[in-house]
């Protein structure tokens, strides 16, 4: 049997790129490594502008229940906005988390209403793409304010990349 | 005499066919290593980053910490530090110099916040609110409710090559709803 040049050739040509396929598609965990460490350094931004955001609200959080009443957050276009909800939501997110057992009602306490339910929403905190939402809500206990629900969801925001950040303080 | 004849005739490569085809595998050989070396660069300049990164995370997480549980801050007049107590009283200073963070803490030594072998502060400025009262009698009617920190940062790998890192972090000391300032 001759094997012609040609022959050869193609051969040659085919061990090469082969070879070559193989070493790009084995290095391209390296690449793809790259990629991430990009993405972890958005994924850090866009996680501080979330943290901020926390902070923050968590302040307007205890000013809401009127701890303090001589705060006033001074940085650009930082001052809250209370905006209609349904706290209803809200309401069976905080008190019925533990499936059929209504946990309020367990603990003997009483929502008379929603008088004491707002949603806030800050929006920009100085120049970060950040969003937070205030949630508080009145718990009555012998017809009295007993404790607060208190939900702050923080969504902070860079190059496409979300980080929220949603925590419950239950009475 | 027919031996030879017969080898004359077996058709072998020619110079320029030999020489094409290690051209060709030059060729090749030179793709592959350059795209390899990137590569490589690109994962060490990764690892770099990854350890800068570390560094920054770490230094504002301390920093966080620190401001979170202390006592009577100052802002010095332009934004680049801050003198406060810790929790347990000693006076501690963060201020911004020479593109570095420094930290020090009643007399011992000053360190720095950041490596800066990893990580170079282009700038800093802190601010805090601003208490819309000048009653001084209880410590949560005049202690700032919130500090912002400003970071201007650069996060450097071993090459030369840099990334910047823009961000402000919020801090809201759990002291400042306190009556008493404990540390006074």
């Amino acid at each position: 049997m001759r094997i012609s040049k040609g022959q050869i050739l193609a051969l040659t040509l085919f061990v090469l790129l082969s070879s070559l396929g193989i070493v790009l598609v084995l290095l391209m965990p390296i690449n793809q490594q790259v990629i991430r460490i990009r993405k972890i350094l958005n994924t850090f931004q866009a996680l501080t502008f979330a943290e901020s955001g926390l902070e923050v609200a968590s302040l307007y959080s205890i000013k809401n229940i009127e701890i303090d009443n001589h705060f006033q957050y001074t940085l650009d276009n930082s001052n809250p906005t209370q905006i209609e909800t349904d706290c209803q939501s809200y309401y069976n997110h905080s008190c019925n988390r533990s499936g059929h057992h209504n946990i309020c009602e367990e603990r003997g306490f009483t929502m008379s209403g929603w008088g004491g339910c707002s949603k806030y929403k800050i929006n920009k905190i100085a120049s970060q793409d950040v969003e937070v939402e205030l949630y508080s809500a009145a718990v009555y206990k012998n017809f009295e304010v007993y404790s607060y629900f208190v939900k702050l969801i923080s969504t902070g925001k860079y190059k496409g990349l979300e980080r929220v950040l949603d925590f419950d303080f239950l009475p | 005499m027919a031996s030879g004849n017969s080898i004359k005739n077996k058709k072998g490569f020619t110079i320029l066919e030999m020489s094409i085809v290690i051209l060709l595998f030059m060729f090749a050989v030179l793709t592959v290593s350059t795209i390899y070396l990137s590569l490589i660069n690109a994962s060490v300049l990764a690892n770099d980053y990854y350890q800068a990164l570390e560094n920054v995370r770490l230094g504002t997480e301390k920093i966080w910490r620190i401001l979170k549980y202390g006592w009577s801050f100052r802002v010095i007049s332009d934004g680049s530090g801050i003198i406060f107590q810790k929790k347990d009283c000693t006076t501690t200073t963060i201020v911004f110099s020479d593109n570095r963070l420094y930290y020090r803490e009643g007399n011992m030594e000053t360190t720095t916040v950041f490596d800066p072998e990893l990580v170079k502060v282009n700038n800093l400025i802190i601010a805090t609110d601003t208490p819309q009262t000048s009653e001084t009698y209880a410590y949560f009617q005049y202690a700032p409710k919130i500090i912002i920190l400003y970071y201007d940062l650069e996060i450097k790998s071993k090459k030369g090559a840099t990334s910047t890192l823009i961000f402000e972090q919020a801090v809201a000391p759990l002291n400042s709803t306190y009556s008493t300032n404990l540390c006074e």
